[in-house]
């Protein structure tokens, strides 16, 4: 229990840096002075989107385990 | 092709390395060597175009950031686009230095795609346990290394720019510890292997996948060999037992005493009634093991 708990607040952590991340993008873009700061939010938005989906391949994968491990612990018993 | 085909018709290896499985498919190695300095130059490219030149405000900028903040030496970051340079280094306290220019190179970026190249196309294992997790283990270690390669490059301009602040000729400073700056590339490649240690494992792979039909057409040859006049050269066997030099000549007539052979000059003499049964360890995917010794 201690363990899924630690990996649920992993997960947040990382979608929580995830969504600052995005923050700081916008934020950064209305900053610079370069013809072509627009062309920030193109190239960091695709990666945010790409973060975005290993973090929800790696919540999947704590599901996966866990659920296996029950399964072990049911078989066991 | 046949004859490819041919040669590549063996078993294919397994690289077992901390208590997980390695073997790689042949596409998976072609695209790697093929697809990562492919990917990294047009990566590189991409970033070095007009459109992308915002990085190197962004770059200028913090370095400008630390330096006034470390040095106190009033530097500013000058936005003037021209046909090369767009961002370039002024400090108005000096006025006889004259600024410095900032290009595509000064980001670090050609390190960062270097790295992005490498793991996105380093192959995954065939093992499903193996591969599991690879996605995650591959984003942590571009983050990590992309993060590491852009702080030292910050670190490497504050440098060269406060020797120079103080009086260095610039030549003399700039490509040296550049340089010097590029021994991170080995700290990559090690924090790399703790966490994808598929690209190592790969190279090695691919050693293996070429030696691996040489070593069979080896056998072969001893084989028929020893079929015709019961006897093969040292040099040969060392070979087949992948024994150095020296390890060979101290160990090798005790290790023909103990299967039953003898030696003569440069031959190794295998008696009649010994000829099956030393084919058949020589056809073992490892060889003469001591193992089968003791089964004997």
């Amino acid at each position: 229990m201690e363990q899924i708990i630690k990996k649920k607040l992993l997960i947040w952590l990382l979608l929580s840096i995830n969504l600052l991340f995005a923050f700081i993008i916008g934020y950064t873009i209305p900053l610079l002075t370069s013809e072509s700061s627009n062309n920030l939010g193109f190239v960091m938005i695709p990666l945010l989107l790409i973060l975005n989906y290993v973090i929800l391949d790696r919540f999947h994968y704590h599901l996966k385990h866990a659920k296996d491990r029950e399964v072990n612990s049911d078989a066991e018993i | 092709m046949q004859k490819f085909k041919e040669l590549m018709n063996f078993k294919k290896p397994i690289i077992e390395f901390n208590e997980k499985r390695y073997i790689f498919s042949i596409r998976s190695l072609i695209l790697f060597a093929v697809g990562a300095p492919i990917s990294a130059y047009l990566i590189y490219l991409f970033f070095d175009m007009e459109i992308n030149y915002w990085l190197h405000e962004i770059v200028v900028k913090q370095t400008v950031y630390f330096l006034n903040l470390f040095f106190n030496m009033n530097a500013k970051a000058f936005y003037d686009p021209g046909p090369l340079y767009h961002w370039q280094f002024w400090f108005p306290d000096k006025p006889l230095l004259s600024p410095i220019y900032f290009e595509t190179f000064c980001t670090g970026v050609q390190a960062i795609v270097i790295f992005i190249g490498v793991i996105v196309f380093t192959p995954h294992s065939q093992d499903r346990d193996t591969k599991r997790d690879i996605i995650w283990r591959k984003t942590k270690a571009l983050i990590i290394s992309s993060i590491i390669f852009y702080v030292v490059n910050i670190i490497r301009m504050l440098i060269q720019i406060d020797l120079y602040y103080i009086g260095y000729p610039w030549v003399d400073i700039h490509f040296s510890i550049s340089a010097a700056s590029s021994f991170i590339a080995a700290i990559i490649v090690l924090l790399m292997h703790r966490w994808i240690p598929e690209f190592i494992i790969s190279i090695i792979y691919i050693g293996t996948l070429v030696s691996e039909p040489i070593k069979q057409k080896r056998k072969e040859t001893v084989k028929s060999t020893v079929n015709d006049s019961n006897k093969v050269k040292l040099k040969t066997m060392r070979k087949i037992l992948r024994m150095d030099k020296k390890t060979f000549s101290q160990d090798i007539s005790k290790w023909s005493k103990d299967f039953g052979y003898s030696i003569e000059g440069v031959y190794l003499i295998i008696p009649s009634n010994k000829k099956s049964d030393f084919i058949e360890q020589l056809m073992q995917d490892k060889p003469f093991k001591k193992s089968s010794l003791e089964k004997n």
